[in-house]
């Protein structure tokens, strides 16, 4: 009985797939295969370090012990916030000082620009 | 050839033997397209689409986890991609009131049934042609590929009790044309 309705399935439903198209799949499989995926710059894992350490400065500048006394008036984790940060000692970045500003600015956008074409390329090269 | 089963070829294409998924291309390509087929009515979109779900299956070997078996997991990507590409064509997946129509005007038809095999064949033949797309592929899934009840609920994400309404509905259909030739009974939907 079971037979029979494969054998009915099989004359009127099951269609042969078209001629060549095996062939066209595995065409693509192997261009695929070989293909090398692109790479992003900044890898997964040290973007979670960025962020790890970007947290944890943070963290740190909201709950060490304070160390200057509060501008009167002042009150909440936003002053606090700022006065921590006026008492923490940035001297060693003005090191690049002497370096004009726009080529700073020009240095950031470059890099900038870099991170978002890695990103958008990884994307693209996993779609 | 030796014939294998599905996890050696998977194996090797996961080993990096990338020829060896021509071995699962050839054997799924006719259901794949027959499905595809059943569900877009259109050769050319058929075919292609067809491709389109084997380069899919090949980009996500790594996921299939052996949960399930893998023609399901197969049909599942069939069915899901043949499913979108109706809704993006904003075409009606299933036409049940016209093929109702149809099988009623086939029930008429079948009154009189010749009794020989191949007559009897022919009239099985014609009333699978009656059923709606939707049964014509549960059937296909449940009769020619051997698929369990809960792994074509997966496929076609109804609900286990729904495929087996469906299920049992076109085994009454079937029944009743041959019982009219020869009074015998079909197999029972575990």
């Amino acid at each position: 009985m079971e037979e029979n309705i494969q054998k009915a399935i099989q004359q009127q439903l099951i269609r042969k797939a078209p001629a060549g198209l095996s062939n066209r799949v595995m065409d693509e499989v192997f261009r695929l295969a070989t293909a090398k995926p692109y790479q992003p710059i900044i890898s997964k894992t040290m973007w979670w370090i960025i962020g790890a350490v970007a947290a944890l400065f943070t963290a740190l500048l909201l709950f060490l012990p304070q160390q200057t006394t509060n501008i009167s008036g002042e009150t909440g984790m936003v002053s606090d916030f700022v006065q921590r940060l006026d008492s923490l000692d940035f001297s060693w970045l003005t090191v690049p000082g002497n370096v004009n500003l726009l080529v700073i600015s020009a240095v950031s956008l470059a890099i900038f620009l870099l991170l978002f074409f890695d990103t958008y390329l990884f994307r693209k090269s996993l779609k | 050839m030796i014939d294998r089963d599905d996890t050696y070829y998977l194996n090797l294409v996961l080993s990096g033997d990338t020829a060896a998924f021509s071995y699962l291309v050839e054997r799924y390509s006719d259901m794949v397209y027959s499905l595809v087929l059943k569900m877009l009515k259109n050769e050319t979109d058929a075919e292609d689409l067809t491709q389109e779900i084997f380069i899919s299956v090949y980009k996500s070997l790594d996921k299939f986890r052996g949960n399930s078996k893998f023609s399901t997991w197969i049909y599942r990507i069939t069915y899901n991609k043949a499913i979108s590409k109706l809704r993006k064509s904003n075409r009606i997946v299933l036409s049940e009131v016209e093929k109702a129509a149809d099988m009623e005007d086939y029930d008429e038809e079948a009154q009189h049934a010749p009794a020989s095999t191949d007559e009897q064949l022919q009239q099985l033949e014609a009333a699978l042609q009656a059923l709606p797309d939707d049964e014509q592929v549960l059937i296909m899934l449940y009769y020619y590929e051997n698929e369990s009840v809960e792994a074509i609920a997966s496929i076609t994400k109804l609900s286990e009790s729904n495929v087996k309404v469906k299920l049992f509905r076109i085994r009454k259909k079937l029944k009743e044309v041959l019982e009219r030739q020869n009074s015998i009974t079909m197999p029972v939907i575990h």
